[in-house]
């Protein structure tokens, strides 16, 4: 027999042969397989969780939304004098503008001091009129002044007016303060113009606020507070009139807005 | 079974639909079976071979691009698993079996026509592990003995020695069942 041959005869026997296996052997390859349809499952996992984050940062944005509104509440008196401020300092202005004009017109020889005459206001003028004290005449002074008087009296006419408008006699006290709150706004003026810092400056405000009730447990919360905390105050416990436990986390907040 | 019908279970397959993937097996396992019996020692290793193979088939379906016949394609999985079992086979246990080349004697009274599926079956069977394997790989699968010395990690020559040894362990098998009379 031929080598030929002998392949030949167990290739063509055996090559397309069939044989039945055992019974049972596919359900061992099935529990071996990877579980049906995977595919399916994953997204609505996903989208749950999605969901689940969605509502919990709602719920958080609004709850914040809404403690934050309602911190702003005893604010606006305080707003209402940063408000008026530029009011006030229009006629200023106004009035140093027109002192230029007339210290121009009369002392042409002398603009290099004049200049720097702004808005700035009184002590930068005031330094600047004794500087012209030794080298200008003292009529430069004598007209300085007469224009200073004019602007002081232009100055407290407002206020006047304002006094007279108010009839009430028991507001008088609050006249008071409007007016002491009037020489108090002037210098924190600039603030206003950073518009960058502005979110700086309210968390800022916000320390200057008027001190919470607090009791012992509170007390003790907050020092538990200050020792943990590294952002010193940044979490501080108070109670109101009906034993309500407020934990103030605002100023955290708004630091972390930087 | 149609080819086209061959085509929609397998699409299914590869989106793993278990139905798909029973209707598969239920096709090709009995003549995946006859092969994997070919190579085993015994139809526990058979079985084995045709589990891992068809979980290979399904595992890996990704990797037939359905360029050439998929029946095909099945084949070569369970020849390769064969040849992974062959290799374990391989170091854990060396064949110690010798052949007598002594006594080849060319009969050409040999009836080869008697010898049906199961006689030739139960000699591949018996055959040593090492002469198995490249006979089944040579001669049955039809590939050269470069593939096989590649496959199996052994020198062209040692392959074209065992195929020459396998054959002349058959022959000499089928002569004493002619003297016997079976």
């Amino acid at each position: 027999m031929k080598d030929q041959e002998l392949d030949d005869l167990f290739a063509k026997n055996l090559r397309d042969a069939e044989a039945r296996p055992p019974a049972g052997l596919w359900d061992k390859i099935a529990s071996e397989l990877p579980t049906e349809e995977p595919v399916e499952t994953k997204p609505i996992v996903l989208w749950r969780y999605f969901a689940a984050a969605a509502a919990i940062m709602l719920f958080f944005g609004v709850g914040i939304y809404i403690y934050r509104s309602k911190d702003a509440l005893p604010q606006p008196a305080e707003h209402r004098q940063i408000a008026k401020a530029p009011e006030l300092s229009y006629p200023k202005t106004e009035e140093f503008v027109e002192t230029k004009e007339v210290e121009s017109q009369n002392y042409p020889v002398v603009p290099q001091e004049t200049s720097p005459i702004s808005i700035e206001g009184k002590k930068t003028s005031r330094l600047v009129a004794k500087k012209q004290e030794s080298t200008a005449t003292v009529k430069v002074k004598e007209q300085e002044q007469k224009v200073y008087a004019a602007i002081e009296k232009e100055q407290v006419e407002p206020i006047e007016v304002m006094e007279n408008s108010v009839e009430l006699p028991e507001l008088k006290a609050m006249d008071k303060e409007i007016q002491l709150s009037h020489r108090e706004v002037a210098p924190i003026h600039p603030l206003v113009n950073i518009i960058e810092n502005e979110e700086v400056m309210y968390a800022q405000k916000a320390n200057t606020d008027k001190k919470p009730k607090q009791s012992i447990l509170t007390k003790v919360l907050n020092g538990i507070a200050d020792n943990i905390n590294i952002g010193n105050g940044d979490v501080s416990f108070s109670n109101d009139e009906e034993g309500n436990i407020r934990i103030d986390l605002t100023k955290s907040l708004a630091r972390n807005r930087r | 079974m149609e080819p086209e019908r061959i085509i929609h279970i397998w699409d299914r397959c590869k989106l793993n639909d278990r139905k798909a993937q029973a209707e598969l097996y239920q096709h090709f396992a009995p003549k995946m079976y006859a092969i994997c019996l070919r190579y085993a020692r015994d139809t526990f290793e058979a079985e084995d071979m045709l589990q891992q193979g068809f979980i290979k088939v399904f595992t890996k379906s990704a990797l037939f691009e359905g360029t050439g016949v998929l029946e095909g394609w099945i084949r070569r999985i369970m020849v390769n698993t064969a040849i992974e079992t062959y290799r374990r086979n391989k170091m854990s246990f060396l064949s110690t079996e010798e052949v007598s080349g002594a006594d080849l004697v060319e009969h050409s009274t040999l009836q080869l026509n008697n010898l049906d599926y199961k006689d030739l079956l139960k000699l591949i069977k018996e055959l040593p592990l090492g002469y198995k394997t490249v006979f089944n790989l040579y001669a049955i699968e039809g590939y050269n003995h470069r593939e096989i010395a590649d496959m199996l990690q052994i020198s062209e020559g040692n392959s074209k020695s065992q195929l020459s040894r396998a054959r002349q362990w058959l022959r000499e098998r089928i002569i004493k069942m002619e003297e016997l009379g079976i």
